[in-house]
């Protein structure tokens, strides 16, 4: 093995270690978090052959900047932030070498807002309840375990195995992902749809939505016209990211990784889980327009992102 | 009588009553037991809740119908037994009643009473008989969430319930113990919040210690207050000024 480093210069807005999420804590209040878009998350792993979980960092926004101690690969996907090395443009979806010393930055993305990268070998931070991932709101995760986002400073180790030879590689074509100014997110009605009555009903599934501004890991907040009539007087129930929730105000929030772990919000549906990451990756603004999905074709597509992902260490 | 719902790709919400209390909570508790024993190799998680549990599922070891079926078993049986009574007396002995009895120290001194003022106000009572009704109360836990360790206690007697604040605070202190409506509850760590701050609890609700995570109180447990001084908080390791 081999011991490399690279220190973190600036950190923009927003970066987050996160890895596929701490499962299997939520009975006690803790919640799932984890890279808010897999798609784009599990590619950047994909590329260097590490572990489907291995943490990565999750730039949001972008102004990221980082220096390797030692040559390093790395990859990049998600969002385009515009990524230099040395000054000199790297491509997106792609696979890195980058030599002693060298300086990784990004500048701000005009799509999407999440970008990620990844170090071969996974950025080593502490297991905390089964996963790396940062939870700022639970105060969990991260580099040093307290849900600390990173800092100028922090430093990101990785073992990587010695004189691994480097080819570079891309995401293919079709895998890669444009962030628009309009999605639609499929939903499979879940817990409380059939309260809704018909015609909140028939509306969230005609109306065009816009993601709010006040929109962030926990949830995003729909902006437009509000459904008119909410199921009142529900009883606190277990909530999960993709979950829609209704508030008295009629606007709805799909939750995200961060949210709660229990809710008092109606919920007309789930998102499919391989759809929130196109929402993860969508601005204020975006236009959102939701439609009716099936049960089968939700978990099928589940799995395969699930099994495709989830592969073990390769070369 | 239940009532099974899917909940996204990889859950199934059962409802196993319609009203919260303790019959509610003895099926909630009696169904976890068992669905722990039973489908354990399913599931990567299961949350209870006041009236449902949520049962989360591994995709790549088993699937929604798998789950439905396992899960309309348990709550078909449940109809059948006789429920665990949920007393939490602790001078029962007839091990027939869930969940652990815990007594919470309590200093509910001005200067870790946030709203006492506010309480006191909208109920009529002064601040001790607020501490007198507070604190002979049992309170059930029902539900776990919010922030890790949170537990959603109930009943807060009728002359103490208060709505919630209307503007939350963006921060209150770990340790803060809260009430609003009927609720009752305390802040394991400085968070955001809504409810109505009248003590503070010195006791270690959660924390993770080596990444295993230690968290106090569980559901179908049993809570009651127990007043102390400015003093015995400070000496059980109490910080108010954090």
């Amino acid at each position: 093995m081999n011991e490399v480093s690279a220190e973190v210069v600036n950190p923009g807005p927003l970066a987050l270690i996160q890895d596929q999420g701490r499962v299997g804590a939520q009975h006690l209040g803790i919640g799932v978090s984890g890279a808010a878009d897999r798609h784009a998350a599990g590619w950047a792993n994909r590329l260097l052959g590490n572990l489907g979980d291995a943490p990565v960092v999750e730039v949001c926004l972008g102004n990221f900047r980082l220096r390797f101690r030692e040559s390093t690969q790395f990859a990049l996907t998600g969002a385009d932030m515009h990524w230099t090395l040395n000054g000199r443009p790297l491509r997106n979806w792609c696979s890195h070498q980058a030599p002693a010393g060298a300086i990784l930055a990004c500048s701000f993305t005009s799509r999407g807002l999440r970008a990620y990268l990844a170090l071969r070998g996974g950025v080593k931070a502490p297991m905390v309840c089964g996963s790396c991932a940062t939870s700022m709101g639970d105060r969990l995760g991260g580099l040093y375990g307290d849900g600390r986002p990173l800092e100028a400073g922090d430093c990101l180790q990785v073992s990587q195995r010695a004189f691994f030879p480097f080819s570079q590689r891309f995401v293919p074509q079709k895998f890669q992902r444009a962030y628009g100014e309009a999605i639609e997110l499929r939903v499979v009605p879940s817990n409380q749809f059939s309260q809704f009555s018909a015609q909140s009903r028939r509306q969230f599934f005609a109306s065009i939505f816009r993601v709010a501004p006040e929109s962030d890991r926990m949830g995003v907040r729909m902006q437009g016209r509000a459904l008119s009539v909410t199921p009142e007087n529900m009883t606190s129930e277990a909530v999960s990211p993709g979950a829609i929730q209704v508030p008295p105000n009629g606007l709805p929030i799909v939750l995200m990784p961060d949210c709660q772990t229990i809710g008092g919000y109606p919920k007309l549906g789930h998102v499919y889980r391989v759809d929130l990451d196109r929402l993860a990756q969508a601005r204020p603004e975006t236009h959102v327009r939701f439609v009716l999905g099936d049960r089968a074709e939700s978990q099928q597509e589940s799995l395969l992102h699930t099994q495709f992902f989830s592969a073990q260490e390769c070369v | 009588m239940f009532r099974l719902v899917e909940s996204g790709d990889n859950a199934i919400t059962v409802y196993l009553a319609d009203q919260p209390g303790d019959q509610a909570l003895a099926r909630v508790v009696s169904f976890c037991a068992q669905a722990r024993e039973v489908m354990a190799h399913h599931l990567q998680d299961l949350v209870p809740s006041y009236c449902s549990v949520t049962l989360y599922f591994d995709v790549l070891r088993s699937d929604f119908y798998s789950v439905r079926r396992l899960v309309r078993g348990i709550a078909d049986r449940l109809d059948t037994e006789t429920m665990p009574t949920v007393t939490g007396d602790p001078a029962d002995e007839s091990g027939t009643s869930v969940g652990k009895v815990h007594v919470l120290p309590v200093y509910y001194g001005q200067d870790a009473a946030m709203d006492m003022a506010r309480v006191a106000q909208v109920s009529g009572l002064t601040a001790e008989q607020i501490i007198a009704t507070h604190s002979t109360q049992r309170y059930r836990v029902y539900a776990l969430g919010f922030r890790p360790g949170f537990a959603f206690m109930g009943e807060t007697p009728a002359r103490l319930r208060v709505p919630r604040l209307e503007v939350p605070r963006k921060r209150v202190p770990a340790g803060a113990v809260a009430i609003a409506g009927t609720q009752a509850a305390i802040y394991p760590s400085a968070s955001p919040g809504g409810w109505n701050i009248i003590g503070r609890c010195p006791t270690t609700l959660f924390s993770c210690p080596s990444g295993e995570p230690k968290v106090l109180l569980g559901v179908g447990d049993v809570v009651q207050f127990q007043p102390i001084s400015r003093q015995a908080f400070l000496d059980k390791g109490g910080r108010l000024h954090e």
